[in-house]
């Protein structure tokens, strides 16, 4: 119900940011303009749907600290630095990617 | 809260790196976006210092280059907009009722993509060629291989990425709490202000932010001999999906002050926010505006719908009207507290007007062409941003510090930390809007006694390093505040939300004891029998 609510909301946004983007037609016929704009709008398309399914949280276990989610990231850092770094750098990032969600698997079932 | 008791709790060093309590990640989150802030600052100083006089005194044009690429990058990417989110993170929970923060791994990864990612673009100065240094825009062809040759540029490219990844997982950690988390009562049109200017500041970030992404991700293929932005259509297609972030990045820095700085206000005037649902729709209207007004960086181009981001970046007075509206109406016939948080609230509203009223004068195209990367310019962002965002973040800081340590800070040291900070901020920026309008250009090192901007830019100088004076105040207080601990407990100012009904700082679970009775967006003055404005005569 909560999720249903906050929906409202954010289609409401949505709602503007539609106004907006077709007024937009009558100015440019430009392609990039309209693309850019309305990929953002479409994205929001898939966020109301989360929220209208979003259910009033359930009891659940409070993770107090997770090892899994700081490898996870440093897996990605490490793969956005083999852009600068070379292919080694990429190279780790996905070992500890694998690493990373082995942990996270591991910290989720335990 | 239908939550569990979590394990045993994960302290110290483990805890700073691997803890997932949302106001543990804040609070690094704000600690680290300010480390960055300090070093942003050096950056800016040494910039400064550079300028104060004709002639080439402490760095080379190619240098100068670098400190003010990395001066932008820092204040924009790893300071305010990731401060912002700090807020946020640790705020948005405890307004709402809840118990933790949706997706605390999620969350946990973002704060580290953001500190890997900061690390990673200042990481670019060890770089054979230097840090990047094609502009905070990193405008393509500017930045591309053959002009910006070297991995520094590749560096910044994917701290960039980094950092917002970072910011975009955090805000939807905000957002999915907003939605799924809200205690029982808690209807959107009760969530406190903050909280809603959060809900904006959030949409903002997940659906403008994945386009920089897309920008620099594009950027970083291109410079490895892909073509992404090739002819010359590239460098339009470049800006249009750098500015669609460029521009509402620019209200992420700023919506969650107003809320800050409204509910500061309210509390301090003893009364609840005037206009509540005004607030509300304004913002909505304000945050879609936003979305709509990026061409405007691009007026000069001549590839843009002029008219269309000329109008919608006018219609921008209104919303931000209404909000100045609620703010006045809230202050009149209040019972004012003029402690440390108030006076930095008033001073951001007010700050703020002057970086609004000079963008009304630069949304509109023949003024822009003539002002258009300009020293003009500088002025009006940077009292957009420094003079507003920083502002309304200093009325959060000293308003929500003893709820989360415990301590007060000192409000003599914070007054003059604001007397201070007023001063340099207008000494400052006040002299670049005669600057630019006397064609001084941005991102220059040097220039001649001949062009006669000397006495403007010593004064700009000397004003950059009161600014400095009075961080090195708030630091003092922060110190000072920590040695000779004042206890705070728990709603020390009579707030009007729900933090304000927990400890300071709140225990693991936010809430121990049953919530008031949720039936507005200011539950504890519902408590106290404050009558609720329907219910007013």
């Amino acid at each position: 119900m909560r999720g249903r609510d906050a929906a409202l909301w954010i289609g409401l946004w949505t709602v503007f940011n539609i106004v907006l983007s077709t007024l937009l037609f009558v100015f440019t016929t430009d392609l990039m303009t309209h693309v850019v704009y309305w990929l953002a709008i479409v994205w929001l398309l898939p966020l109301i749907l989360i929220a209208l399914l979003a259910r009033d949280p359930g009891r659940r276990a409070l993770p107090q600290a997770s090892g899994g989610s700081v490898v996870l990231a440093l897996a990605v850092a490490f793969l956005a630095l083999g852009a600068g770094l070379g292919l080694w750098a990429a190279l780790c990032g996905a070992a500890l990617g694998v690493v990373g969600v082995v942990l996270l698997v591991t910290e989720r079932s335990a | 809260m239908s939550v569990a008791a979590p394990l045993a709790p994960a302290r110290g060093l483990a805890g700073a790196v691997v803890g997932t309590d949302h106001k543990s990640v804040a609070a690094r989150t704000f600690i680290t976006a300010f480390g960055f802030f300090f070093a942003g600052g050096v950056v800016a100083l040494i910039m400064r210092w550079e300028l104060a006089t004709p002639g080439m005194q402490v760095t080379s044009r190619a240098g100068y280059d670098q400190l003010f690429t990395m001066h932008g990058s820092t204040m924009i990417y790893l300071f305010v907009t990731p401060v912002a989110l700090s807020l946020g993170t640790y705020f948005v929970p405890l307004q709402v009722g809840a118990a933790e923060i949706a997706g605390p791994r999620v969350n946990l990864i973002g704060y580290w993509l953001l500190a890997f990612g900061g690390v990673i673009a200042w990481s670019s100065f060890l770089a054979r060629n230097g840090a990047a240094q094609a502009a905070w825009t990193a405008e393509f062809p500017m930045s591309d291989a053959p002009n910006t040759p070297g991995t520094g540029m590749d560096l910044w490219i994917a701290g960039v990425m980094l950092a917002t990844s970072g910011v975009i997982l955090m805000a939807a950690c905000q957002l999915a709490t907003i939605v799924a988390r809200r205690a029982p009562g808690m209807t959107m049109l009760r969530v406190p202000v903050f909280t809603w200017s959060m809900v904006v500041t959030c949409l903002m970030v997940v659906s403008a932010f994945p386009s920089l992404l897309i920008a620099m991700g594009g950027l970083l293929l291109d410079r490895h001999g892909v073509d992404v932005y090739p002819g010359a259509g590239g460098a339009t297609a470049y800006q249009h999906l750098f500015w669609f972030y460029g521009h509402p990045v620019v209200y992420v820095m700023f919506f969650p002050f107003v809320g800050a700085s409204l509910e500061v206000i309210a509390t301090f005037s003893g009364r609840r926010v005037f206009g509540y649902k005004g607030i509300v729709l304004s913002l909505l209207a304000f945050a879609a505006l936003s979305m709509a007004v990026w061409g405007h960086h691009m007026f000069t181009t001549g590839q843009v719908a002029n008219h269309y981001f000329s109008l919608t970046s006018t219609m921008l007075a209104v919303p931000a009207g209404m909000e100045y509206v609620a703010a006045i109406g809230t202050l009149i016939g209040g019972a004012l507290v003029l402690r440390t948080p108030m006076l930095f609230a008033i001073a951001f509203f007010l700050q703020f007007l002057l970086g609004g009223l000079s963008g009304i004068y630069v949304g509109s195209p023949p003024l822009d062409y003539h002002v258009h990367d300009s020293y003009f310019v500088v002025a009006h962002f940077h009292y957009t941003l420094l003079a507003g965002s920083v502002f309304g973040l200093f009325a959060a800081v000293y308003y929500w510090w003893p709820k989360v340590t415990g301590f007060h800070l000192r409000d003599g040291l914070g007054k003059l930390h604001l007397a201070l900070f007023v001063i340099g901020t207008n000494v400052t920026f006040l002299p670049m809007f005669f600057l630019g309008y006397d064609g001084m250009p941005r991102r220059v090192a040097n220039y001649t006694p001949a062009d006669r901007w000397t006495t403007l830019n010593v004064l700009s100088t000397v004003g950059a390093f009161v600014i400095g004076l009075s961080i090195a105040v708030f630091c003092l207080n922060v110190l000072v505040s920590w040695l000779r601990a004042e206890p705070a407990g728990p709603d020390p100012w009579g707030g009007q939300t729900l933090e304000w009904a927990t400890s300071s700082p709140p225990p693991r679970l936010n809430f121990v004891a049953p919530l008031p009775p949720i039936r507005s967006s200011e539950p504890l003055l519902d408590l106290r029998g404050v009558p609720a404005p329907e219910a007013l005569p």
